[in-house]
């Protein structure tokens, strides 16, 4: 185990306190999802392996905090995470634009997996409620940027 | 991405999926045993410390806000609140009265009472991390006696239940979750209709099985009707805002705003099952 991925997991962990504590006093009725944005944002910067730990770590708080549903969370998050890392060796990583993009976009994907998953409950109000947590995962995306940028330089793969 | 790194992150992909299976695995067999805890009972327990001390920051930066916001208001609203208390004063010595008189009949008629267990009070330290569910987090857990399927109420009115506790924490899913379902109960006199309020994953309940002759109105309020044996009976869940009458629909269906305001909450009230059925055998 590396540097980098025990200083993600204290970050996770952490995250996984703000969203349940701090967040729970949103002003809006939807949230945005700490524990998609960090794993998204180290996607983009350290490259798919690990983003994909990442997203499984990101994952399994949530299910962790939720109660049930461990696949659903597990696999949508770890998914989104290896894709973002994809983005990050082909586009510019240090541009927080494309970090930006990467978690809006990403946040549809994932609750779209989710979505697939967990047909069989049925979530109500999906488009209102990924469009908005989108927009306020794109917006709090630089405070992740910030935090993981500097993570540990020596981890980041050489992009393609 | 060189060789090396692919079949390393290769290698990192099928042990995730190895232990996502059995977590998977995991987490349905302690649901179905609840001989251990889960996963998530552990991770849970983990950040507990670090969920309260936000949670009191949090609370006493907002109290501190709050006070000073109110302080030009508090005089007048003290002047209100003593006069308000008065009135209810009176209020409660008559409803004693009552009281009194149900007992005396109870005993008449030789009625069993209801037997209702300890309220036990709890603190909201979170609200559940997803937007696809509602559910809380209290600060109390097996150690004050909570078990899963205690029901918790606030502010007069019915929260939700516990579906899962661990020894400091507990989860209560909200009458507004999608996979909540109450025995309801339309209170006036003139109704009394008896039906099922299952939540929507919205902010609001629907009030579903209603016989179709029912006489359900705007502003009535509902009620648990203790069918089922899981809620009490008499608990307020909410009121009537909407009611859909459709001529190809073989029962009634309304709309209902809960009682309680669930973004509010920061005290509740877990009403200790275990200890009301173990009052009920004596």
């Amino acid at each position: 185990m590396t540097w980098a991925t025990l200083v993600l997991g204290l970050h996770l962990f952490l995250a996984a306190g703000l969203q349940v504590a701090v967040l729970a006093f949103w002003p809006a009725k939807v949230r945005p999802d700490l524990l998609l944005i960090w794993p998204l944002v180290a996607g983009v910067l350290y490259g798919p392996r690990l983003g994909m730990l990442a997203g499984f770590g990101g994952g399994l708080w949530l299910f962790a905090l939720q109660g049930f549903y461990p696949g659903s969370f597990l696999l949508s998050h770890t998914t989104t995470g290896y894709l973002a890392g994809l983005v990050g060796q082909r586009f510019f990583k240090e541009n927080w634009v494309v970090h930006v993009l990467t978690v809006g976009g990403g946040t549809f994907i994932s609750e779209g997996i989710f979505f697939v998953l967990s047909l069989q409950v049925g979530l109500a109000d999906w488009w209102p409620t990924v469009w908005r947590e989108a927009l306020y995962n794109a917006l709090l995306t630089p405070l992740a940027f910030v935090a993981l940028r500097r993570l540990s330089p020596a981890e980041k793969e050489t992009t393609v | 991405m060189g060789p090396g790194r692919g079949r390393k992150t290769m290698v990192t992909a099928l042990v995730l999926i190895l232990l996502t299976s059995a977590l998977v695995a995991w987490h349905a067999r302690a649901q179905q045993t609840d001989l251990a805890a889960g996963p998530e009972g552990i991770l849970s327990m983990a950040l507990y410390p670090l969920q309260v001390a936000l949670t009191s920051v949090l609370r006493a930066v907002g109290r501190g806000w709050d006070f000073l916001v109110r302080l030009r208001t508090l005089y007048a609203e003290n002047l209100h609140l003593q006069a308000q208390v008065e009135q209810l004063r009176a209020q409660n010595e008559e409803l004693l009265e009552y009281v009194y008189e149900v007992q005396r009949l109870r005993k008449l008629v030789q009625l069993k009472e209801h037997v209702r267990g300890r309220h036990l009070t709890a603190r909201v330290i979170g609200r559940g991390p997803s937007n696809w569910f509602h559910t809380l987090m209290l600060n109390v857990g097996r150690r004050e006696g909570v078990e899963e399927g205690d029901i918790v109420e606030a502010e007069g009115g019915l929260v939700g239940q516990v579906y899962e506790v661990t020894k400091f924490t507990c989860k209560v899913l909200l009458i507004t979750d999608r996979r909540s379902s109450v025995g309801a109960l339309v209170q006036p006199e003139r109704s009394r209709a008896v039906g099922v309020c299952k939540g929507t994953g919205r902010d609001f309940c629907t009030l579903q099985y209603l016989p179709k002759e029912a006489d359900v109105r705007v502003g009535d309020t509902v009620i648990s009707s203790g069918f089922g044996g899981v809620f009490p009976k008499g608990i307020v869940i909410g009121r009537v805002t909407d009611v859909q009458r459709n001529d190809y629909n073989s029962s009634l269906e309304a709309k209902v705003q809960p009682h309680v305001d669930f973004d509010r909450l920061e005290e509740v009230f877990v009403l200790l099952q275990g200890e009301a059925l173990r009052g009920e055998e004596e």
